[in-house]
């Protein structure tokens, strides 16, 4: 099974503002992450029969732009490990927000987060996209919700 | 997640995406391969000095010459000069010689072999020049580049970025010119060039200051300022 070029172009059209939002998150800024978003559209369209269909389409395209998002981050001199997750030390702040406390979080924690409460992917596709278990997801969900639970508002709990 | 959330913690970005600029750059990279096999033959049928009227040529890697015995060997010896985590594991069963370059007029021998990590070694010119990209993600868009010899010094080079068209030297006096570079497919996936100094850019007043790379549509992609030191005879090998 390939992908088709129609395929392709309805994911994009479809998801493309996830994608570059997502990304900024990890290449910093919006426009580098459009940059990010068209080279890995670009790679997908031109290896599109390279695509086997033993996961979702955009599970396959998520990796080619992780790679490239990636790369990008080290031309930028960064340092972006995809690290395991460890738990926070007792002595570091308490967050004021949400969104400090995500970006707070370890790198691949955070894309982790990103990809199952923004993007709304399934646990087997995070798996796909990372490159880790489905258990190892699981759990890095687990403690970032411990993380954000005390700083979410009541009605916001249930939903994570 | 709501989202108000899903806006609290990620921004949003403004409706940028276009749809018609993936086509563009997958139809660019579509021409380069098209262009391979027309390239290869017209560097043979008509020679070095005028395949450069085609653009740059494009060598494919498995159609090109294997490299003497004497480079693989050469290319074998690179590990010894490594530590062992630096080491670029050459494949030098697959050496290839790349036509194309010339430098002051002269066929300007270039070989390549590509590593086990994906980058690639490469050994040209005499005196020879012998390097390794081991990690190409992180240069993208930079020149990489030695300055050689104190006699006849030249500036040779390598692109990684297939975005590239055009590499352009600039001098101090203002002036610049383009310079032919030859790209070479997978597994190597790069361009290589070499720029000669001629006499009148020796002096400090008109050396080399930088190359710089475009893209099809003459926009800026890379490019790295020379490290040429005060008088182009005090050139040594790095």
């Amino acid at each position: 099974m390939t992908a088709s070029v129609d395929d392709l172009e309805q994911l994009y059209r479809d998801r493309y503002s996830t994608f570059r939002d997502i990304l900024s998150g990890v290449v910093g800024s919006h426009d580098l992450a459009r940059e990010v978003v068209q080279e890995a559209f670009t790679r997908a369209l031109r290896e599109r029969k390279k695509f086997r269909g033993d996961g979702s389409l955009e599970a396959w395209v998520w990796k080619i732009a992780l790679n490239f998002a990636l790369r990008r981050r080290r031309q930028l001199r960064r340092e972006w490990h995809l690290d395991e997750y460890e738990a926070p030390a007792r002595e570091q702040p308490r967050m004021d927000n949400v969104r400090d406390a995500v970006r707070a979080l370890p790198p691949r924690c955070r894309l982790i987060v990103f990809l199952r409460y923004y993007a709304d992917h399934s646990y087997t596709e995070i798996a796909q996209i990372v490159g880790i278990s489905e258990g190892t997801v699981a759990s890095t969900l687990s403690r970032a919700r411990e993380e954000l639970m005390d700083l979410l508002p009541e009605e916001e709990e249930a939903r994570i | 997640m709501s989202e108000s959330l899903r806006h609290e913690i990620l921004s949003p970005g403004p409706d940028d995406g276009d749809w018609g600029d993936i086509l563009k750059r997958a139809s660019r990279a579509h021409r380069r391969r098209v262009c391979v096999i027309t390239a290869v033959t017209a560097l043979i049928a008509i020679g070095v000095a005028s395949a450069y009227t085609l653009g740059h040529p494009v060598i494919d890697f498995g159609s090109a010459e294997k490299a003497p015995q004497h480079v693989v060997l050469d290319f074998g010896a690179l590990d010894m000069y490594y530590t062992e985590l630096m080491r670029p594991e050459t494949l030098t069963d697959q050496a290839r010689k790349i036509p194309g370059l010339t430098l002051n007029g002269e066929p300007y021998a270039l070989y390549v072999a590509p590593t086990k990590r994906g980058g690639f070694c490469f050994t040209a010119g005499a005196p020879m020049l012998v390097g390794c990209l081991t990690e190409r993600a992180d240069r993208k868009g930079h020149v990489d580049f030695e300055t050689v010899g104190s006699e006849r010094p030249w500036i040779p080079g390598t692109v990684v970025d297939d975005r590239v068209d055009e590499v352009v030297v600039s001098y101090a006096d203002g002036t610049s010119e383009k310079i032919p570079f030859v790209w070479v497919t997978e597994p190597i996936d790069a361009g290589f060039f070499v720029v000669g100094v001629s006499d009148e850019h020796k002096a400090h007043s008109a050396r080399p200051t930088a190359i710089t790379f475009y893209d099809a549509e003459g926009k800026v992609v890379g490019g790295d300022r020379l490290d040429t030191p005060r008088d182009a005879s005090d050139l040594r090998p790095k």
